[in-house]
């Protein structure tokens, strides 16, 4: 039971991480191969404040979380003058600098990383896994909902706008520059959030834990469910937490599978699972025609 | 009072690129309500000088202003957001959007410089009313939910026009709109323009097309290879020498290397 | 003294870099794809040279036979998976690279085991030496094959229907049927090349640092992408100028204590300077 906590929990961070990857890119358009960098350095200064700085963990909560929005802003710099292709490099090489970072600075705690990172407590008392697990979902559920109410706001109009044609979101007042350095902030608070619940609940983190295959993972969560999607994310994330604990050759060829999920999904089903476009959605679309087709022969 | 009735004027303005002049000290006037025209071959720098105004270039020297502030050094979007609409050359609808999706991007006009971005939806029935009633007004209110891209280029072009409106712009500035229209679209579009115009929209028209813009364009600006070499109306303008000389005749040589 | 000595380092790791990058730069000056998936074929060429050397016994059968079969599978990458991505937006041949590049990394990891094998051979080059200053065989070898690769490059290049025709394609591929080159031949022979180089640079690394092991790309294959970066995309003379300048700010920079990064942190900064502040590189044609 305890296990299967231990896995909602992961999933739960993971759908916030693939959630915020997905605003990032699946909203503004701006692809990010260095995610994990955002996750990691959420956990770090979530640990550090708490670790080496004695601070409280509700206190360290919104701290960790602000501190990420404003490196995330400001990693969203580059975007607005690399685009595409070359913003992919710039993010993971942004990937394999911050964990150097980690790596290399003696208050992160070099290559051992950071040990007897607190749990959060309620009442003065430390949340036990179940406690933890509520917590972890409590997060999760807030993150889409937000996300979702988000979506329906002309904040998804002007991202959708930058990601389709930067200069015609120009041409409509929208400002390109505002609202990728927008796009990178939103979703670096949420990386963050994630550092967070993943800090406080291994107590342990070290540089590898934030690697650029850490940010492949996430990106595979997206593209396996739908880019553009908060259901393709959530599923996603689910998905691949899941399916390696219960397929145990799965867990064994974790990387291969990923990799392989991703040339596929790219090759056939570039809309994924669940995105607005995917097979799912075609398929049921074809009984919808059916039952049209049938109602004009009615008449 | 004269100053009042301008809506745009472009003073002596130059862009360079490296060693190449593309627009050489140019200057014109768009008049309140009017529909000027600027024409000119291939390269003659047209599409430099609609940069210019958009401000997705900054010009060398010179200064241009709109609405008797200078707009020269803004950013596009301060610029489209101070009354100026555009369309492209090549049109550029938000192809993955709805027809009704594209015309409510810009009624966010005045969400996207503040918060206010995160609390109103285009969903409200003020803003989908209002974007029906600029797609009648460009006949697509038929055709609102279709995908942009899955469009004929030709109520692509209405889009990309009814779009531009939806931010009430003073100016419109339109770039060779009737470019790959058939005969009939053509028709169609002059008509829209006729009467967006009549409405009291200035609109500054670039075109290639001469028999198109002597239809439609109450005054002509004539630029060839960068500089200014007439402005009149359309009859004026048509037995200017030198006009026939850059223009009909560049077309001419074109015409050959084609063939 | 330790001048010299660093300077033939430089030399050293800067040919592992040029050998690398170039096949990455023709490839991206053709196709403009990001071929992250260039390092799993690095990898699979020093496991290739390693399995042939341990049939075979000897090092250059290895050494040729690794760069043709990679430079297959660098061609066939092309015809069975880029080819079908080509038309989407570019971000999408790249994700589909990293793709690659991860499982093909795992297939190695599980065909091989996660262990460092040990590669050594032993060649008939001279210790040379002089004082403090010496360059291994291992070192001269290196240093020899980049050498014999680069002239003939250039010599493929610059005087054959070959180079011609990858010329043409790299700048307009379209122009380039219209006229007769066949493009895909053309593209696939790029692939060839570019693989049969990567190879070729795994196969040396791996005898230099006497390990052979199934990760040994990850780093290797955005370091490459530094490279290009920074001579400019799709240029090759930039390629080979830039390899040895970031192997020259590498060996000094380390040489020198105080900087505060690690080795292979420093290139990805530059990259990321550069793509933000120079992005055609030092020698790159202006493009857009």
């Amino acid at each position: 039971m305890g296990y299967l906590m231990t896995l909602g929990i992961f999933a739960s961070i993971y759908t916030i991480l693939a959630i915020s990857l997905n605003i990032l890119t699946g909203y503004a358009g701006q692809v990010s191969l260095g995610h994990a960098a955002l996750f990691g350095i959420g956990a770090y200064v979530s640990a550090a404040l708490t670790v080496n700085l004695g601070f409280n963990y509700w206190t360290a909560l919104p701290l960790s979380i602000l501190i990420t929005a404003l490196v995330g802003a400001l990693l969203g710099l580059p975007s607005l003058r690399v685009h595409s292709d070359f913003l992919v490099l710039v993010t993971i090489g942004i990937n394999f600098v911050v964990v150097a970072l980690f790596k290399y600075t003696p208050f992160f705690g070099g290559p051992y990383g950071l040990l007897g990172i607190p749990r959060p407590s309620l009442f003065g008392e430390s949340m036990n896994t179940f406690e933890y697990f509520l917590y972890a979902v409590g997060w999760a559920t807030f993150t889409i909902l937000f996300v979702y109410w988000m979506s329906k706001k002309y904040i998804r109009v002007a991202f959708e706008a930058i990601k389709e044609d930067e200069e015609a979101a120009e041409a409509m007042t929208i400002s390109v520059a505002r609202f990728k350095i927008y796009a990178f902030t939103i979703s670096a608070a949420f990386a963050g959030l994630a550092g967070n619940l993943w800090a406080h609940y291994m107590g342990v983190i070290f540089p590898g834990n934030f690697s650029f295959s850490k940010s492949i993972e996430i990106m595979t969560m997206i593209v396996l469910g739908g880019i553009g999607t908060i259901r393709g994310a959530v599923l996603g994330a689910v998905l691949l937490i899941f399916l390696p604990e219960y397929l145990r050759f799965v867990s064994d060829y974790r990387m291969l599978i990923y990799g392989l999920i991703i040339v596929f999904t790219m090759i056939f089903i570039p809309s994924g699972l669940l995105g607005d476009r995917s097979i799912t959605w075609k398929w049921t679309r074809i009984f919808k025609k059916g039952d049209r087709v049938a109602k004009n022969n009615e008449n | 009072m004269i100053e009042l009735q301008k809506i745009m004027k472009i003073d002596r303005v130059t862009k360079h690129f490296g060693g190449l002049i593309a627009v050489n000290s140019v200057s014109f006037e768009i008049l309140k309500g009017e529909l000027l025209a600027l024409i000119g071959p291939n390269g003659a720098g047209k599409t430099t000088l609609f940069n210019l105004i958009t401000g997705v270039f900054k010009p060398s020297i010179g200064k241009i202003f709109f609405d008797g502030k200078e707009i020269s050094g803004k950013r596009t979007s301060q610029i489209a957001r101070m009354g100026i609409g555009r369309t492209f050359q090549i049109v550029r609808p938000f192809g993955k959007m709805t027809v009704l999706e594209n015309v409510l991007v810009p009624l966010g006009k005045s969400f996207y410089t503040n918060l206010s971005v995160f609390s109103h939806s285009p969903r409200e029935n003020s803003s989908i009313s209002k974007a029906m009633e600029l797609l009648k007004d460009a006949y697509l209110d038929d055709e609102f939910d279709k995908m942009a891209s899955y469009l004929p280029i030709g109520m692509q072009r209405r889009l990309e026009i009814a779009r531009a409106l939806a931010l009430e712009p003073k100016l419109l500035l339109l770039d060779e709109p009737a470019a790959g229209l058939n005969e009939k679209e053509s028709m169609q579009l002059k008509e829209y323009i006729e009467k967006i115009n009549s409405n009291g929209i200035s609109i500054l028209l670039i075109e290639h097309d001469m028999k198109f813009v002597m239809n439609i364009a109450k005054r002509i600006v004539v630029l060839d290879h960068g500089s200014k070499i007439a402005e009149g109306v359309p009859s004026e303008v048509a037995s200017n020498p030198q006009v026939i000389e850059a223009y009909l005749g560049r077309k001419h040589k074109k015409g050959d290397k084609n063939a | 003294m330790e001048f010299w000595q660093n300077s033939i380092n430089v030399l050293v790791l800067g040919s592992i870099y040029v050998l690398i990058a170039v096949g990455l730069s023709m490839i991206y000056g053709i196709l403009r794809v990001l071929h992250i998936a260039h390092a799993g074929i690095y990898t699979l060429g020093a496991f290739l040279s390693l399995s042939i050397m341990e049939v075979t016994g000897n090092f250059w059968i290895a050494l040729i036979l690794s760069a043709i079969i990679s430079g297959f599978l660098g061609a066939l990458m092309y015809r069975y998976v880029y080819k079908f991505v080509l038309k989407e937006e570019r971000i999408v041949p790249l994700i589909v690279s990293v793709g690659l590049f991860i499982t093909m990394q795992d297939l190695y990891r599980i065909i091989y085991g996660p262990y460092k094998y040990p590669f050594s051979i032993s060649i008939p080059i001279p210790y040379i030496r002089a004082g403090n200053f010496y360059i291994s065989p291992l070192q001269m070898l290196i240093l020899i094959i980049t050498g014999i690769i680069l002239i003939g490059l250039y010599f493929v290049l610059n005087k054959t229907r070959i180079g011609v025709g990858l010329k043409a394609c790299a700048n307009d591929s379209q122009m380039a049927a219209a006229v007769g080159v066949n493009t895909k031949l053309t593209i696939a022979l790029a692939f060839f090349m570019g693989s049969a180089l990567a190879a070729v640079a795994g196969t040396l690394v791996g005898v230099y640092d006497n390990s052979v092991y199934p990760t040994m790309g990850s780093t290797v294959s955005y370091k490459a992408f530094v490279v290009v970066v920074l001579g400019g995309f799709g240029s090759l003379k930039g390629s080979v100028i830039a390899g040895f300048l970031l192997a020259a700010a590498e060996v000094f920079l380390v040489a020198w204590k105080g900087f505060f990064l690690p080795r292979d942190a420093i290139g990805f900064l530059v990259m990321i300077l550069f793509l933000i502040f120079l992005p055609n590189g030092l020698f790159g044609r202006k493009e857009r």
